[in-house]
């Protein structure tokens, strides 16, 4: 029973969030994507490094790769005290555009970006994974048109997986193809409350009056949006700006970058708990406390079907203990396919089932218009259908374990 | 700033309505279906009576293959008494119409038991006849399960097997006359070949020696 009322709440919830995103989308659908200015501003990127041997060349040749003036752009790669050979590497590059700096030690790499920021000639700030962030050539020029408007201090763009494979790269590429909407949905109301450390658009004038990137903070990046957020300012998401990511491919590596993403968020959250207030608009009444009702019913639901599972299990051994473990109690004929249809189609919980397999198409539709993948969308859905559930449960009840008894969450 | 307030408080009160909307649909289409397979089941406790009658007729005028001519009887009588199952615990144990076609349900059983004795007799087969007396208490649920599940395997290892199951608490002429007729006094019983009585079966080896 008490699964139940938690499934139908989490129902409820989840089907006036997804109306309410998808009415927000649309009344915004036929805005036209701003022109790149004639003045166009003077751009750096910043690509903070530690330890990065392996990716810093590719992310420093897709920086220069993009399209956009030539005099305007300037890359600033800061090694963070790294103890391989990133320096070395990132020191090949060093030319009038590319700026190599070295941290005397690790200081974590909001100190880093605040270095680079110091260092930076540009108005406008992009920040830049060092690990084989791809970026699309005319995402940046999409991304800087937005900063006509002068209430708008940061721009994302739409993140997707690069290449993906195996079962938890192929879970990870649904993900972010399901925040291709989201994003732009919460972008149609101003309440875009993650910009992605990968590759995220910055006006400059935001730091110097506001301060730099939080230091010590597992996410600074999610800090430094919800900063933006708390002064009334905009993030805008462009769209049609693609950059691609390499994902985590092995459980342990994917379980820490979660851990550390979903711990920052709880303690980013728990320092901007005035953004839980209408002066917020949809931000405060509906997008945040609907993530944060979706995770916690997500977890309690979690442990409650584990524990019925093992219940399950123990009646289930006692069953078969009668019939000597014999498989004799199947009986596959017409009648037991009729009878298990009925039970499905005869019971709400997977009807909204369904709907929101539905949606989640619908998602996966939009978002392929948007974004090439390079990689079978459809097996990828099987895996995330199988698996995402379970991996979301386990991250967060770890992330709140590690929040409710303050543990260190290391970076990596 | 005004407008864009009021247009998200719109916004939100229409997502509100159209997900109130969908959600109860949701409960309205799965009812829905439900009502409908309890009209099939009504339905097919009708036709199954008529044709146990024809049965009945067949084997009077000493007719040996009297399952021939419906050789889906036995399944489908099986498979309602499962469906009826489902339909209790969506409609409720105390629903009037769920109640109205159990007792239907044990009476068609009781019909099938009696025809498929005589046939035994008549016609000298051999089909083992089983009656199971469950009870769906709280304290008594566990085994009566257990049962069930041994019972079912049985059935599908053999099958000349024929298994009835009547809830011993479902107050209809049908149960009270099979208790009565086996001297049934507690539930979770089991009455083997219309002679042995067997309480507390845990294990399928217990059935394996009344197989013929």
């Amino acid at each position: 029973m008490l699964r139940e009322i938690l499934i139908y709440i989490s129902a409820f919830i989840g089907l006036f969030a997804t109306t309410f995103y998808f009415l927000s989308y649309y009344e915004r659908r036929k805005d036209k994507e701003p022109e790149f200015p004639k003045n166009a501003p003077r751009v750096t990127i910043i690509i903070p490094a530690y330890n990065e041997e392996k990716g810093i060349a590719g992310s420093i040749n897709s920086a220069l790769d993009i399209d956009y003036p030539k005099e305007l752009l300037e890359v600033i790669v800061v090694d963070d005290g790294s103890k391989d050979r990133t320096f070395e590497i990132a020191s090949q590059f060093k030319s009038k555009r590319v700026r190599v700096f070295k941290m005397p030690k690790n200081s974590g790499k909001g100190a880093a970006m605040n270095f680079a920021i110091s260092k930076a000639r540009g108005e406008v700030i992009v920040t830049m994974d060092a690990d084989n962030t791809i970026v699309q050539k005319d995402a940046l020029k999409k991304m800087v048109a937005y900063f006509n408007d002068s209430k708008v201090m940061c721009v994302a763009p739409a993140m997707a997986i690069y290449n993906p494979k195996g079962v938890l790269q192929r879970v990870q590429q649904i993900e972010y193809l399901f925040g291709v909407f989201l994003r732009k949905a919460f972008s149609s109301m101003n309440a875009v409350h993650i910009t992605p450390g990968a590759f995220s658009a910055y006006k400059k004038v935001f730091f110097e009056k506001y301060g730099g990137f939080s230091v010590n903070n597992l996410t600074e990046d999610l800090e430094m949006a919800l900063r933006i957020q708390s002064h009334h300012f905009v993030i805008e998401n462009s769209i049609g700006s693609v950059v691609y990511t390499v994902a985590p491919n092995k459980f342990w590596k994917l379980l820490k970058q979660r851990r550390r993403w979903y711990v920052g968020l709880l303690r980013n959250l728990w320092e901007y708990k005035r953004l839980f207030s209408k002066n917020y608009g949809p931000l405060g009444t509906i997008v945040l406390p609907v993530a944060i009702s979706t995770v916690f019913i997500s977890i309690a639901l979690s442990l409650y079907i584990m524990v019925q599972t093992l219940i399950q299990i123990k009646k289930e051994l006692f069953l078969m203990q009668g019939i000597n473990f014999s498989l004799n109690y199947l009986e596959l004929n017409w009648f037991m396919f009729e009878r298990y249809f009925f039970m499905v189609l005869s019971k709400p919980m997977f009807l909204f089932a369904f709907l929101f397999i539905s949606f989640l198409i619908g998602y996966m539709v939009f978002a392929k218009r948007k974004i090439k993948q390079y990689s079978s969308v459809r097996i990828s859905i099987i895996f995330f259908l199988a698996f995402f559930s379970f991996l979301f449960a386990f991250w967060w009840i770890m992330s709140v374990v590690y929040t409710i008894f303050n543990k260190k969450v290391a970076w990596r | 700033m005004e407008n864009k307030r009021n247009s998200y408080g719109l916004r939100a009160l229409l997502a509100f309505l159209i997900a109130l909307f969908i959600f109860l649909s949701g409960f309205f289409l799965s009812y829905t279906i439900s009502y409908a397979k309890y009209q099939s089941v009504a339905d097919t406790h009708e036709r199954i009576r008529q044709e146990l009658i024809q049965i009945e007729f067949e084997r009077s005028l000493s007719n040996c293959d009297i399952f021939g001519s419906y050789p889906l009887l036995n399944e489908e009588l099986e498979n309602n008494g499962v469906i009826l199952g489902i339909l209790e615990e969506r409609f409720g144990k105390d629903d009037v119409r769920i109640l109205e076609q159990k007792k239907e349900y044990s009476r068609l059983e009781e019909e099938h038991f009696y025809i498929v004795e005589n046939y035994n007799l008549g016609c000298e087969k051999n089909y083992t006849t089983i009656l199971f007396f469950y009870s769906n208490d709280k304290n008594l649920v566990m085994d009566a399960e257990r049962m069930g599940f041994i019972l079912g395997s049985f059935k599908n290892e053999n099958p000349s097997v024929m298994v009835y199951s009547f809830d011993y608490n479902l107050d209809v002429d049908a149960v009270n006359s099979l208790k009565s007729a086996y001297g049934v006094s507690e539930p979770n019983v089991l009455v083997i070949n219309g002679k042995t009585l067997l309480a507390g079966l845990e294990d399928i080896s217990q059935l394996q020696a009344y197989v013929t």
